[in-house]
């Protein structure tokens, strides 16, 4: 809870992100309105919403301030204008289509926060046809890096530690992103858009681009800055970006490649791919030779860095045939004796009868079947 | 003929299996053992003659026909997938 408030507070205490959000929401939001906001946090995104003139907020988050939220929404005079809903968006259904939708689930690089997601499904299910979406597209920029102090965090595996060989984290530390600020001087070329992204309109599942340039000094390259520049309206952009006056305090996000020496005006190239769905970033650079021919080449890629596991893979299979084991079949006992009709006090004894060499006392029960049956069940309507 | 790995697909190395995801159905598959020779093969080589060559020096006491069906089948059950997409040579 601690830490979840804190993270909140990081948000509101960014005075770039709340102007940025401030001047979009004062543009597109009309008086009348019903506005959505995805993933609405502390509720600072509706709050603004309510002052454009919005008649209705639909505030949704599954995280566990919502509580919270409408205490905040009822201390400024708007708790009868806003719903708050603990849920995920993607499985609320609401009483009326929105005029807009607004989310801030930008990832440090831009698609690995869910927004693409989160926002197709909100249009196609909770939207008017064609009404306001912020942000409306964000890019995705990317520019080489001399950055040897984030370099030395993928090198620490290959160094022992107490002794020990770590080098099997080594490569995937090297196909893992990293959360990082970094100083403009550490660029070592110009700032590159090298993907788009439009919020409007339904994405491929893969996204993939390439650019070319050159870099602009002699240095040593040891990766990618990766960060996004949203179109919150018409008149209003949001960046993370190092090198911008005015970037949200959002880290950039670093790509490492292997520390390599590069030349002023040596040509290079970065293609990028993207699988918003699954999270996953691949990125292939080649330095171009005298000769126009990639001199070097290297390519990573997130699939590289996750930390797989063959038993649970085997388990995804699509030929797989699973059975349940003792705690699954003790999950479908919760879900069969949510009939309507049992109190929670009684499916906790029966679940302890059935399962007993599970549990060591009723509270564990207790504390299970909560546990599995609070996401699933009906509850009152919010509206 | 050639066989080339869709853009669909995505694969990485974990211990001695191949895991592949492929990214039109969210699925995740894995090969050992000669299956995982064979997909290494083709991402390597891309030309059926040459990688039944390579699969035939990994495996030299296999019978070759057994090989062959082994090798033919695997592409056929993946180009059908849409993971591998074949395209016969070019008539000279």
């Amino acid at each position: 809870m601690f830490q979840i408030l804190d993270e909140h507070r990081e948000y509101l205490s960014d005075p770039n992100r709340i102007d940025a959000f401030s001047r979009a929401i004062a543009e597109i939001v009309k008086p009348g309105d019903v506005v959505i906001d995805l993933g609405s946090g502390s509720g600072i995104l509706g709050l603004l919403a309510c002052r454009a003139g919005a008649r209705r907020v639909y505030a949704i988050d599954n995280c566990g301030l919502t509580q919270l939220e409408r205490e905040i929404f009822a201390a400024n005079g708007f708790a009868d204008r806003v719903v708050c809903i603990k849920g995920f968006s993607t499985r609320v259904s609401l009483p009326e289509p929105a005029d807009v939708v607004l989310c801030d689930q930008l990832g440090y690089f831009g698609f690995n926060a869910g927004i693409i997601e989160f926002l197709s499904d909100a249009r196609h299910r909770l939207l008017k046809p064609g009404r306001g979406i912020i942000p409306a597209r964000f890019d995705l920029c990317v520019a080489p890096l001399e950055a040897p102090e984030t370099w030395a965090d993928c090198e620490f595996w290959k160094r022992p530690c107490a002794g020990f060989d770590m080098t099997p984290a080594y490569t995937a530390a090297v196909n893992t992103g990293y959360a990082r600020t970094f100083r403009s001087n550490q660029a070592i070329a110009a700032p590159q858009v090298i993907l788009s992204v439009d919020l409007t309109h339904d994405s491929e599942s893969r996204i993939a681009d390439k650019v070319t340039a050159a870099f602009s000094r002699d240095a040593t390259l040891h990766g990618l800055a990766g960060w996004f520049d949203a179109e919150l309206s018409p008149s209003v952009r949001m960046t993370n970006s190092p090198f911008a006056e005015k970037a949200i305090r959002r880290p950039a996000f670093f790509l490492p490649l292997d520390p390599t020496t590069v030349r002023a005006n040596e040509r290079f190239e970065v293609a990028i791919t993207i699988v918003p769905r699954e999270s996953l970033i691949s990125w292939t650079v080649e330095i171009i030779g005298d000769d126009a021919r990639p001199r070097t080449r290297f390519s990573h890629s997130t699939f590289r860095g996750m930390l797989l596991c063959p038993e649970d893979l085997r388990k995804a299979a699509p030929d797989f045939v699973p059975t349940l084991n003792d705690w699954g079949e003790a999950r479908r006992t919760v879900f069969a004796l949510c009939d309507g009709r049992r109190t929670l006090r009684e499916i906790e004894n029966e679940v302890l009868r059935q399962h007993a060499n599970l549990f060591p006392s009723s509270a564990e029960a207790a504390a299970f079947v909560a546990e599995v049956m609070v996401p699933y069940v009906h509850e009152d309507s919010n509206f | 003929m050639k066989i080339a790995i869709s853009e669909d697909v995505i694969w990485r190395e974990l211990g001695d299996e191949i895991v592949i995801l492929d990214l039109a159905t969210n699925h995740y598959f894995g090969f050992s053992g000669a299956g995982s020779d064979i997909w290494r093969l083709i991402a390597e080589h891309g030309a059926s003659d040459r990688i039944l060559e390579e699969l035939q020096a990994l495996y030299d006491d296999a019978d070759p026909a057994v090989l062959r069906n082994d090798f033919d089948k695997m592409v056929s059950d993946l180009t059908a997938k849409g993971m591998l997409i074949v395209t016969p040579d070019e008539s000279v």
